[in-house]
């Protein structure tokens, strides 16, 4: 996947919020198990916090520069959705982050 | 069946048996016994005093205690059973079937007033000058059953006062021989110190030979003792109970988070209890828990300082924001580097985590001298098995760390599971005594190599363990091969069913030192260490135990804290924080347990909250933090991580799986030391605290005089 490599230029943390049991976390949780370990050898000092509540909403959070931070609500996606949320959220990137130097 | 899992080896058959008992309680029959007239039914285990209890009816008693063995040598439990002609003391004496207990006949009204009145023919009538009075049992018992009138005309008796050290005040002749105390040293503490001598009317409590009562956890002494003979010493008439006010807190000073009563009296925190609470401390609190609270009084900032050439100068909180906004503003974000401190609540960090990365910069450090755990997944930095998983584990191997002075109330709670759930212990590292039989294995990494090998004669044991636990001391992952021994334990975990998904168990546990480190982790905060930066602004948020070479000579330093301590003697800039007494914070222990201290004064001069002091230097900065106050804070915090706003709560996660692999490397093969030099001064509170400072001085000397080798490079 493209994005493994753009990470950690682009953003500066990857939040996982999911629910250990419900369903509607299922695609977050595959996402995690299937990309951590390969995110990792690219960006072993990258910050991928993954965080289990019950029940709670399913989310994937960036933190851009200076403390921006961009959520998604994945609650019911399939693990390619997920993947594509955070491709999604690696793409705003420049975006958001020249908008802040400007300012 | 039970039996068809049982193998040959007669520990795991014990063991396995005692599960099986233990487990299965619940399914065998009861009994019906009657209390006062009312049926109950009872497991036939129970002693009658337990039967009573539940059928709601309080039997009094001196010597009982629910976490020590039965002695019945008070006799103030006695109960009349019908068809018995003496009356029975309940604590000792199991139910039967049909047993009929009266608790409320003349005959044990007459019973326990006599033992009452033997138990008040010795004891001193000094209530109104006693420590004791208005929490005493015997003050309260006697209210019921004690005569109103004398009928001894000897003199009362008089016993020589014992030294305990400076936390334990002994009155000797109100000591009613309970022997709860002993009992305590022999079976909590593990230190069996204290017994009686002398017989009859001369029986006296005390240590045979005049040795201080050394244990970490003495001051629970005081709790147990049900009248004044051993009393709290530096409380020593200064409150009575019901002066006190009584606030339910948490305490940070142990990472365990023991749940403690904070007791104030108008703005001042006049004494520290332990709270009972099963999954954590059971009931016990070590003695840097219970009386370093008064550092919270010495030494404190109570006002805005900045560094002149004459000294510190005080300032006011406008001039003091403006001066940080200042400074902060002239650099950029990559020059900051942010320390959060030991005992930081979420709140805090949260704020600061906030805060800084506005600033852009990234640099925060909360693991205390770099220790290089990942904050990715919560197995990597928690205490996988629990603290109550030391009631499940049936070996336990400790790496790095001397548990009774890092953790004395971890360690009280093994050593009950070694005596009553034949837990066995193996230790690498320091060998000091812990109050148990343990078998010390070896100093190094290398014996850990040698586990994995399966060279040494220890890995057969952990083979064979069903649930194996590893205390893996934080310490040992800021050494510099530090993530190479983490490597080497996962390697551990994965060949010797330490972590086992069929069970759901992950028995390598990870002792973190400070709750701020791992608040800090839990919000997902780690660093980015680069050799040989050096930042022109440090913020010291609370964080007292760095090492100074860490800041460089010419960097403006802002300390915010409560102490003057290391980090204020380095700052230019000092604003007064608010102490864990005073303010309403989350904290998260080694569990992973979120827990909420409660403030029960108000910060001392100018000192506020941590957090409000970010909001508003964020303000005067122009990157107002979008909360105002504790409750907007905590949604913050559940934005971030929503199990951190589950109070007193343990948030199940996946720890078999989701772990961050460290990387392998080489370790060194050094010793590994015992991290806690002085258990009586280790932050900034019991640095500055006078009794620790006289425990220190107790204690200490003795340390070097019972025959244990030096480490070297202790």
């Amino acid at each position: 996947m493209s994005w493994h490599r753009l990470l950690a230029s682009k953003i500066r943390e990857l939040r996982l919020v999911c629910c250990q049991t419900s369903s509607h976390s299922e695609g977050i949780r595959s996402f995690i198990s299937k990309n951590y370990t390969q995110v990792k050898s690219q960006a072993p000092e990258f910050p991928f916090i993954v965080r289990e509540c019950e029940n709670a909403i399913p989310l994937v959070v960036a933190r851009y520069d200076f403390g921006v931070e961009k959520k998604v609500c994945v609650e019911g996606f399939s693990e390619k959705d997920v993947d594509k949320a955070v491709e999604d959220l690696i793409k705003q990137a420049d975006s958001i982050n020249s908008h802040r130097e400007t300012h | 069946m039970p039996n068809s899992s049982l193998n040959n080896n007669p520990i795991n058959m014990l063991h396995q048996l005692k599960r099986y008992f233990r487990a299965s309680s619940r399914l065998l029959n009861t009994i019906e016994v009657f209390i006062d007239g009312n049926s109950i039914q009872v497991p036939p285990t129970f002693t009658i005093m337990q039967a009573c209890h539940k059928a709601g009816v309080n039997v009094p008693h001196f010597c009982f205690h629910d976490r020590m063995a039965i002695s019945g040598n008070c006799r103030m439990c006695l109960v009349e059973v019908e068809r018995i002609m003496k009356p029975i003391a309940s604590c000792a004496y199991p139910v039967s079937p049909g047993m009929r207990v009266k608790t409320q006949s003349e005959m044990v009204y007459n019973a326990r007033g006599g033992v009452m009145e033997f138990l008040l023919a010795n004891h001193p009538l000094d209530c109104p000058i006693c420590d004791q009075g208005g929490e005493c049992d015997l003050q309260d018992q006697s209210v019921v059953y004690g005569y109103k009138q004398g009928r001894f005309l000897e003199y009362k008796r008089a016993v020589e006062d014992k030294d305990y050290g400076p936390l334990v005040t002994t009155i000797m002749t109100r000591c009613i021989h309970c022997t709860r105390c002993i009992k305590f040293s022999e079976e909590i503490a593990g230190m069996p110190v204290l017994g009686t001598t002398g017989r009859g009317r001369e029986t006296e409590v005390g240590t045979y030979i005049g040795r201080l009562m050394t244990s970490e956890l003495s001051g629970n002494l005081v709790d147990l003792c049900p009248v004044g003979a051993l009393t709290n010493g530096p409380y020593a008439f200064t409150a009575r109970p019901w002066e006190l006010r009584i606030i339910n807190s948490f305490d940070v000073l142990d990472p365990m988070t023991p749940a403690i009563v904070v007791n104030t009296r108008g703005p001042e925190v006049m004494r520290v209890l332990p709270r009972i609470h099963d999954e954590i401390n059971e009931e016990w609190i070590h003695d840097r828990s219970r009386h370093a609270f008064d550092g919270l009084k010495q030494q404190r900032i109570n006002a805005c300082l900045v560094k002149t050439q004459d000294g510190f100068k005080e300032i006011d909180w406008e001039q003091a924001i403006n001066m940080a906004a200042e400074k902060l503003n002239q650099v950029s974000g990559d020059e900051v580097v942010g320390v959060i401190g030991e005992h930081m609540d979420l709140e805090a960090i949260v704020a600061f985590r906030d805060f800084m990365y506005r600033l852009g910069c990234e640099n925060i450090e909360a693991r205390r001298h770099g220790i290089q755990v990942s904050a990715d997944f919560r197995a990597n930095y928690l205490m996988n098995s629990k603290i109550t998983g030391v009631d499940e584990s049936d070996l336990v191997l400790v790496v790095g760390t001397n548990l009774r002075t890092q953790h004395p109330v971890l360690n009280a709670r093994i050593r009950r599971c070694v005596t009553q759930n034949d837990l066995k212990v193996a230790v690498i590292g320091p060998s000091e005594s812990l109050g148990y039989d343990y078998k010390h294995i070896g100093n190094s990494a290398k014996t850990l190599k040698e586990i994995l090998d399966g060279t040494h004669p220890f890995a057969k044991k952990l083979e064979k363990a069903k649930l194996p636990m590893l205390i893996l001391d934080s310490s040992l992952l800021k050494r510099e091969d530090g993530e190479a021994i983490m490597a080497l334990v996962q390697e551990l975990g994965n060949k010797y069913k330490l972590v086992n998904p069929e069970a759901n168990w992950n028995g390598i546990s990870i002792l973190n030192s400070s709750v701020g480190n791992i608040g800090a982790l839990e919000l997902g905060i780690t660093s980015k260490h680069i050799p040989g930066f050096k930042p022109k602004i440090v913020y010291l948020l609370g964080a007292d135990n760095f090492r100074p070479e860490e800041i460089p000579e010419d960097a403006f330093v802002i300390y915010q804290g409560t102490h003057g301590d290391e980090g204020a003697y380095r700052a230019n800039l000092i604003l007064p924080g608010a102490a864990y007494t005073e303010k309403s914070g989350t904290y998260v222990n080694i569990d992973g347990r979120v827990v909420m201290g409660r403030l029960a004064t108000s910060p001392p001069g100018q000192g506020r909250s941590d957090w409000e002091i970010l909001r508003a230097l964020s303000e005067v900065m122009g990157h107002t933090l979008p909360y105002d106050d504790l409750q907007e804070i905590r949604y913050r915090i559940a934005e971030l991580a929503p199990h951190l706003v589950k109070y007193d709560y343990v948030e199940p996660y996946n720890q078999t799986e989701w772990i961050t692999k460290a990387k392998k490397g080489d370790v060194v093969e050094s010793v590994f030391a015992d991290q806690v030099d002085n258990f009586y001064m280790i932050d900034a509170i019991s640095r500055a605290s006078p009794v620790m400072a006289k425990c220190s001085a107790a204690f200490n000397h003795l340390k070097n005089s019972n025959f244990v080798p030096e480490f070297p490079n202790r």
